[in-house]
């Protein structure tokens, strides 16, 4: 299995002084993250796309090539691109770039966005949300899979032949999408033969369980190889599962409840991030044993290929993320392959898959 | 045919209630609602329903069937809006199956 983390560099108040932290400060500690889970041997780091004043990315590509220039080994992911309101000519271009940039490191996790903020922006419609997202996938998958293109679509001006250019290093360059649970969209996904980031919020995780079965069952329906699901959720690790606890609660809560309060949730307590934490709970918050414990556990249920944490959500100190990163490579990392094997490299994998989309 | 699909959709009621410990259970009877503001269902109570209705009916029949597919959720009247309306649904599909 595959291990990493992805972040969308949140721009929370510094808990030791309450003040926000700078959009330079943010990015100059995130690189460090990147290095230390490169230096620590975890497989991936994704980096997510939001255009509001509490996140300092809204360029994932950018932020990953700065990133690409100082680490070996590690893939770098976009998580997520949000290519529903951007251009996937220039999704593509950017991605294809890092690939070259990275020596073939670079992974797109195309999604829908959580938030509306990017499509007046860009000047799309949210009402069309899902007529988006299928359009501007098609585009994506069509840029990877050949350097001329003719398309034409009801969101973007048409292509007439035209080429695009730089072409990935890998061929073809890895496109995940991003889900949450939506049954249609799955099947989609999986019908496509496109491997699936499944994001697992709110719920037990078992709950999750029949999306892998709609993945899998919709890709051999459509006559492609079992593509790699990745699962991706909310993590803290610390040397005890209360100190996992006290360090991570505030922060999150802070962060949740305010995006909470815009969409109605209620107040999370802390009895909620407990109950989150247990084995069948979505986060892996706890101790490196209880984060190998989990990820066993998930594996069972879902037999994903990959285990992305998101670090950190919330005004978590840049010394507390880093440890936690240190535990995840050096305490978790080790005794989940031990435990399941050497790792699967997923783009290897896609690459020897070639029947899948695109 | 119509009685093992409806038995097939109950062993699924039966699946998914297992998993709803501080919910009312969802009720074995024709005109309980699937999906939508009648239901209890969740998005994900939904997709586990589904998944199990499919798999019982492919295990009853030997045929398998997609019942949570665009053309499905697009239909009117939906066939989640109760269980004779899913069991209607997968008679024709069985039925379009046998037909070839």
């Amino acid at each position: 299995m595959e291990l990493g983390l992805y972040t969308f560099g949140e721009l929370t108040p510094d808990p030791s002084s309450g003040r926000a932290i700078s959009p330079q400060r943010r990015l100059r500690e995130l690189l460090a993250e990147i290095e230390l889970a490169d230096r620590v041997g975890l497989d991936v780091f994704g980096v997510g796309e939001h255009h509001r004043p509490d996140f300092a990315v809204s360029a994932p590509a950018v932020v990953l090539a700065a990133a690409a220039a100082r680490t070996e080994r590690i893939r770098l992911s976009s998580a997520v691109s949000v290519i529903s309101s951007d251009d996937p000519v220039r999704v593509f271009q950017s991605f294809a770039t890092l690939d070259l940039l990275s020596g073939g490191r670079a992974e797109i996790m195309a999604g829908r966005g959580g938030f509306s903020e990017s499509f007046p922006l860009f000047g799309c419609n949210i009402d069309d949300y899902d007529d988006l997202f299928t359009e501007k996938l098609a585009l994506l998958l069509e840029l990877r899979a050949g350097e001329r293109v003719t398309w034409s679509g009801r969101h973007r001006p048409a292509i007439d032949d035209l080429g695009v250019y730089p072409r990935p290093l890998q061929d073809p360059i890895p496109i995940w999408i991003a889900g949450g649970g939506n049954m249609q969209s799955t099947r989609r996904t999986g019908g496509l033969g496109l491997p699936l980031a499944l994001a697992l919020i709110n719920t037990r995780a078992s709950r999750f369980k029949p999306i892998a079965k709609v993945h899998r069952r919709a890709a051999a329906a459509a006559g492609h190889p079992e593509p790699p699901l990745s699962v991706n959720a909310y993590g803290h690790i610390a040397e005890s599962t209360a100190a996992a606890l006290d360090d991570s609660f505030e922060p999150f809560a802070t962060t949740v409840n305010r995006i909470g309060a815009e969409r109605g949730w209620p107040p999370l307590t802390r009895a909620d991030y407990e109950a989150s934490a247990e084995l069948d709970g979505a986060n892996f918050v706890g101790s490196p044993e209880d984060v190998v414990e989990k990820i066993l556990y998930q594996h069972e249920l879902f037999g994903q290929r990959r285990t992305l944490i998101h670090f950190a959500i919330g005004s978590l100190a840049h010394d507390e993320v880093m440890r936690s990163i240190e535990l995840f490579g050096t305490e978790v990392a080790p005794a989940v392959r031990r435990a399941l094997g050497p790792r699967t490299d997923t783009a290897t994998e896609q690459e020897k898959e070639r029947g899948g989309a695109g | 045919m119509k009685d093992r699909i409806v038995e097939c959709i109950y062993a699924a009621v039966d699946e998914v209630n297992l998993d709803r410990e501080d919910e009312p259970p969802l009720e074995k009877a024709p005109e309980t609602p699937i999906y939508g503001e009648a239901s209890t269902l969740d998005s994900l109570g939904l997709i586990n329903f589904v998944v199990a209705v499919e798999e019982n009916v492919e295990g009853a029949f030997g045929v398998p069937v997609v019942l949570g597919d665009d053309s499905a959720l697009g239909r009117k009247p939906s066939p989640f809006d109760s269980i004779s309306e899913l069991a209607l649904y997968v008679e024709e599909l069985l039925g379009e199956e046998a037909g070839g």
